[in-house]
């Protein structure tokens, strides 16, 4: 470990997040909150106009003559099936954040926003915000980082790594090897507080539903506790042995309760509403989603401004934060692939899912608000956590829907510790593709800690800001290699 | 100026640097690199 010094400051740095946030919890809150806060105040626009310009480049990508490029050699084809290929984005896009907030996010959009608006248009733009943080920006942040990986290692024979692109367009130099460097660190740091968050968000669901299954009435840390204890159980053999098949099955069990669930609500939910609420939503997002990206809500008031820090913002810096780990990923599943066709799949097709998911999720929140009563509100305000299973309450076997809702969620967390301590290791031994067990087990520990920082801090607005704190420089990063992605392609004979 | 309006203007002037140096990157012609040799080979013939 030693003689690599990478892995060395990166598990050293990321392991004294870990310790300071176990030993000061409140410490590394205010920290992190702090300095987000700031950073955000200064630099939301960059944020913002960040991931608009990256949305608009993959568009104008996928629509030039690069889109003919093959992200590999040209006789190379695609591994997976197309079904196969869209069902593994599906799976990396839609982890534990995507059942914790289904209903929660829409709900408290509505919140703020029937301030200053009348119910049922609140209740629209709810929707609107939502899919806007888990549309097309997010996929396009993954999709240009993937798509630099995935050009640069197949097509260009570089390490996947996130330092490779710079070298290979602009040569072996003094500042390429020592940006590539920091890059690879943050892109470490970046991913491990990322997946740090996405265990305590899982633990926080399982909680909930372990609490309305057995009608515990706000248990505290200790069932926290033992679910992570059991999480840590479950995740760390799997690191021992090469487990990629197995982990695709759990990942896939995941999936299809996660889809299963999202269709059993819709069925047995007021289907006519919802389908209404999807189709509204639908056409409202695509109508605004492109000007909305520059939308940083400058005149308005301090309320709407925290709002807009708290979720937009935090919503943005959270997908670069994931960017390392998803990109490698969706590119190691996309060679073969044309660039139009890798565009299209990864930034519109689990866009549309996102809509139809929240559109089943938010729009049976809201039938609950407008049409009954605002308790589910309250549930939002108080414990934000249960939403989900508040909802599921309301319908029929909500028992069994609790059941899988719990099970999804800690599949989910499962399988994104695995494989995040998998390109972990593979980033942090300059691109290993066989990563040794030791090296995996060392961040499998480390990104446990990390998890149990966030829930320590029990709050998932600590967790937003601590991912946030870790997230910010990687924005920098990914512009970086997206300029050294368009310097390479102007090479390209096309 | 207070404390915060120098902070706010440190943070962004980096950032309109570091978007310059993207710009210049961009339009730089390399001297060095794989991708940076093919190109001047092509040039050169």
């Amino acid at each position: 470990m030693f003689k690599n010094p990478l892995l060395f400051i990166a598990l050293t740095l990321t392991g004294l997040i870990a310790v300071w946030g176990i030993v000061d919890t409140a410490g590394l809150t205010k920290f992190s909150s702090t300095i987000t806060g700031m950073m955000f105040t200064s630099r939301g626009w960059f944020v913002m106009l960040s991931a608009s310009l990256l949305l608009i480049l993959c568009i104008w990508l996928a629509f030039s003559r690069y889109g003919k490029i093959k992200l590999g050699k040209d006789d190379d084809e695609p591994e997976f099936s197309t079904v196969s290929w869209l069902a593994m984005l599906f799976a990396a896009g839609m982890g534990v954040g995507l059942l914790f907030w289904g209903s929660a996010e829409p709900l408290s959009h509505f919140k703020v926003a029937r301030e200053y608006m009348i119910s049922p248009k609140a209740a629209e733009n709810a929707l609107f915000i939502t899919n806007f943080h888990w549309g097309l920006h997010a996929w396009a942040i993954y999709a240009v980082t993937g798509l630099v990986m995935a050009y640069f290692s197949f097509r260009e024979g570089y390490p996947s790594l996130v330092s490779a692109p710079m070298q290979a367009a602009f040569g072996q130099r003094t500042w390429t090897k020592s940006v590539g460097w920091l890059s690879d660190l943050l892109a470490i740091y970046a991913i491990a507080i990322g997946i740090g968050g996405s265990i305590a968000m899982g633990v926080f669901q399982v909680q909930s539903g372990v609490e309305t299954l057995f009608g515990l009435d706000n248990s505290g840390l200790w069932l926290a506790g033992v679910i992570f204890a059991v999480l840590c159980a479950v995740y760390i053999p799997p690191l021992m042995v090469d487990l990629s098949k197995g982990m695709a099955i759990l990942s896939n069990t995941a999936m299809t309760i996660a889809g299963g669930l999202m269709i059993f609500v819709l069925l047995t939910g007021p289907t006519y509403y919802v389908m209404s609420g999807i189709t509204g939503a639908i056409g409202d997002y695509f109508a605004r989603v492109l000007p909305h990206g520059f939308q940083t809500y400058t005149f308005f008031d301090e309320k709407v401004g925290n709002w807009f820090q708290s979720w937009t913002l935090t919503f943005m810096v959270w997908w670069f934060a994931w960017a390392p780990f998803v990109g490698v990923f969706i590119a190691r599943i996309s060679k073969g692939r044309t660039i139009r066709e890798y565009i299209l799949g990864v930034v519109l097709v689990p866009t549309i899912f996102s809509i139809f998911w929240f559109g089943v999720f938010g729009s049976i929140g809201f039938y609950g608000v407008l049409r009954v009563n605002d308790a589910i509100l309250e549930v939002v305000r108080t414990n934000v956590n249960n939403t989900t299973f508040f909802v599921l309450e309301h319908l029929p076997w909500s028992t069994l829907t609790t059941v899988a809702t719990v099970l999804a969620a800690f599949l989910f967390v499962v399988t994104s510790v695995v494989s995040a301590s998998f390109v972990l290791s593979m980033f942090s031994t300059g691109g290993d593709l066989n990563p040794d067990k030791k090296t995996k087990l060392i961040w499998g520990v480390i990104l446990g800690a990390l998890g149990l920082v966030m829930i320590l801090s029990n709050s998932i607005d600590a967790v937003k800001s601590i991912i946030a704190l870790a997230a910010l420089p990687f924005i920098f990063i990914v512009l970086l290699v997206a300029v050294c992605l368009l310097k390479a392609l102007k090479s390209e004979v096309v | 100026m207070t404390l915060k309006n120098l902070i706010d203007t440190l943070l962004n002037v980096w950032v309109f640097a570091f978007i310059g140096i993207l710009v210049w990157l961009y339009f730089k012609r390399e001297t060095g690199g794989k991708k940076a040799d093919s190109q001047e080979t092509v040039e050169e013939n």
